[in-house]
């Protein structure tokens, strides 16, 4: 297993119900890979499973050729794998600052104690996460926004809070659970610049469910399409603009028996 | 404010806080002295609880069992073998206890790792609940712990408890024990691993999603809070001079859980503030009853008013102010040039 992340027929299945089944996905560094389908495909499914906040039933996850379908989710993040939630997921009481800083918690060279005594090698350490975070805060222009509380950010800034905090923990893989939900145009337009301007200047592979259509197709090179927990399509854009089984998926067609 | 203006600003309030408890002890009443101890006392134990509580944000609710491993480890540790001897006459005491004495500084540094040592070995079952879970597991233990001391006969003399501790507890016990915890509990608050801490009671789910990882940085924060109740366990213990395990119930942790959530859930100068006001409310409120001579007619002295008056006080407290007096803030230097100069935070703490 020497690709750079691999799901090899991964299953998950709650009681009775198959949310995902038989789901094998691939995807090489720096590519920007979109996953999108229906209501209920289990598209988030797929996310909780790659980070180890699900477990799933059957397969594997594999990660720079290491296994990790069973590792915990700190140790998935903290080996390169970010992610953002698809309902915000900031630390509401704590300042924008903060919430970036928290990200580099799993690389901090020094132990508790020291902390507590405060010394050098400590504040040092400190010093260096405050500079890292500002960095990364006004890469994203957030910087002017340092010391508010991350609940008091209006929605789309909140947004892009979540993914500086995902970047703050240097990933190669970044998933983002439907980025562009709940934004106005403009908005998007935005974030569609800001996620390519991420990855070109990082270099760091992207996985991205979205339901925008346009959004998807204008950014993602390659396309993976679920439906009722099964991979049905998966190409560029245009292959899968064209595909019958997304189109009936998303519009419903003959031979479609099941509504809504 | 720069770093170098707040350092000479804290020192300036430490001189004057020892100060202040140095012309009490030499002109203060006994009264007076010991009202400022007790506060000392509960200032470790609320800002200790705080980290637990507020921080973390998990409801724990068994400081009280390690107040009492503090306790008794301090204690036991401190008396005498001819002291142990006088008070253990149904049961001997277990051998290498009964003969062990140590100055009251390392009994007091063994009361905290003792306490430490507890919370470690609790903390398997109490981590991996959360919530309401959580605090049964803490209450359950507090009332262990409590049960323990009343059956372990041979260890804790049962329900005889221990007699004749030494005073050894005076002011600047205390009140350096206080000082010292706030500084070491602010300084790890203040630390990333405060942050985590933080991170953790805001949203655990991202907390772990951004490579946090919860059991050990609440383990962290479980075991420094246990240590410093711990040493607070000693100093009562040398305070009050006889301790059993009646003292230890579930009322001191419903006290301590009053202080911080007066003070304000999550804020070390809250729970300083509601550990003061506690305190030294209870005693203040002694006036209400005394019988009064208000002209027209006498009332007489009503036993247990002030406690009335008291939870009144606190009902309204919790009215007006629903995070608590401080709420998270902190009343630390910068508050204080934002509340009084006006001035916006410029070239704080960046």
């Amino acid at each position: 297993m020497n690709s750079f992340f691999r799901m090899r027929r991964v299953t998950k299945e709650f009681g009775g119900l198959k949310a995902v089944s038989d789901f094998s996905l691939a995807i090489e560094r720096s590519e920007l890979v979109g996953l999108i389908g229906p209501n209920g495909a289990g598209k988030t499914t797929v996310f909780n499973m790659i980070t180890g906040r699900l477990r799933p039933t059957m397969g594997d996850i594999f990660w720079k050729g290491k296994n990790i379908t069973r590792l915990h989710t700190h140790l998935i993040a903290a080996g390169g794998i970010a992610r953002t939630f698809q309902n915000i997921k900031l630390f509401g009481d704590m300042s924008v600052l903060e919430n970036v800083m928290v990200s580099f918690h799993s690389s901090i060279d020094s132990w508790f104690l020291s902390a507590m005594l405060g010394l050098p090698k400590h504040r040092r350490e400190e010093k260096r996460i405050r500079e890292q975070s500002i960095a990364y805060l006004e890469e994203a222009g957030l910087a002017h926004l340092c010391f508010e509380k991350a609940q008091n950010l209006p929605y789309g800034l909140q947004r892009k809070l979540e993914i500086t905090r995902a970047l703050a923990t240097g990933p190669d893989l970044l998933l983002l659970d439907e980025p562009a939900a709940g934004m106005n145009p403009m908005e998007k337009i935005e974030l569609a610049s800001f996620v390519t301007q991420v990855r070109e200047r990082r270099g760091i592979a992207i996985l991205l469910i979205e339901h925008d259509m346009k959004f998807v197709m204008s950014i993602c090179e390659r396309i993976k399409v679920m439906d009722y927990g099964l991979s049905i399509a998966e190409g560029s854009p245009d292959q899968i603009r064209s595909d019958p089984e997304v189109i009936r998926a998303y519009l419903g067609g003959p031979g479609d028996t099941a509504s809504g | 404010m720069s770093a170098k203006w707040k350092f000479c600003l804290n020192i300036a309030a430490l001189s004057a806080l020892f100060g202040l408890l140095y012309l009490f002890s030499r002109y203060g009443s006994g009264y007076q002295i010991r009202i400022l101890t007790n506060i000392a006392i509960f200032i470790t134990l609320a800002v200790s609880y705080n980290l637990v509580n507020g921080v973390c944000g998990l409801l724990h609710l068994g400081p009280n069992g390690f107040i009492a491993v503090g306790a008794y480890t301090s204690a036991l540790l401190s008396m005498t073998p001819a002291e142990k001897e006088l008070n253990f006459i149904l049961e001997h005491l277990v051998w290498p206890i009964s003969v062990i004495h140590v100055p009251f500084l390392v009994s007091l540094i063994a009361a905290g790792a003792v306490a430490a040592l507890f919370a470690f070995v609790i903390s398997f079952p109490v981590l991996r609940v959360r919530g309401d879970y959580l605090a049964i597991v803490t209450f359950g233990f507090g009332e262990v712990v409590r049960v323990l001391c009343n059956a372990c006969q041979s260890v804790t003399n049962g329900p005889l408890g221990l007699k004749g501790l030494h005073p050894y507890t005076n002011l600047w016990w205390s009140w350096g024990v206080a000082v010292l915890a706030v500084i070491v509990i602010q300084r790890l608050i203040d630390s990333n691993y405060g942050l985590a801490m933080k991170a953790i009671r805001e949203d655990e789910t991202a907390a772990m999603a951004m490579g946090v990882d919860p059991s050990r940085r609440l383990l962290v924060a479980f075991m420094v809070s246990a240590f410093f109740s711990g040493v607070a366990g000693g100093l009562l213990a040398h305070l009050i001079t006889t301790i059993s395990p009646g003292v230890f119930t579930f009322v001191l942790t419903f006290n301590l859980l009053i202080m911080i959530v007066v003070g304000g859930l999550g804020s070390t100068t809250g729970a300083i503030i509601g550990a003061v006001l506690f305190t030294w409310g209870g005693e203040a409120l002694r006036i209400v009853e005394r019988p009064m001579d208000i002209g027209i007619f006498t009332i007489p002295g009503i036993p247990g008013m002030r406690m009335v008056i008291f939870s009144l006080i606190l009902m309204l407290v919790i009215l007006f102010a629903r995070n608590g007096i401080l709420g998270r803030w902190e009343l630390n230097w910068d508050f204080l040039a934002s509340k009084f100069a006006r001035l916006r935070r410029t070239d704080t703490p960046l």
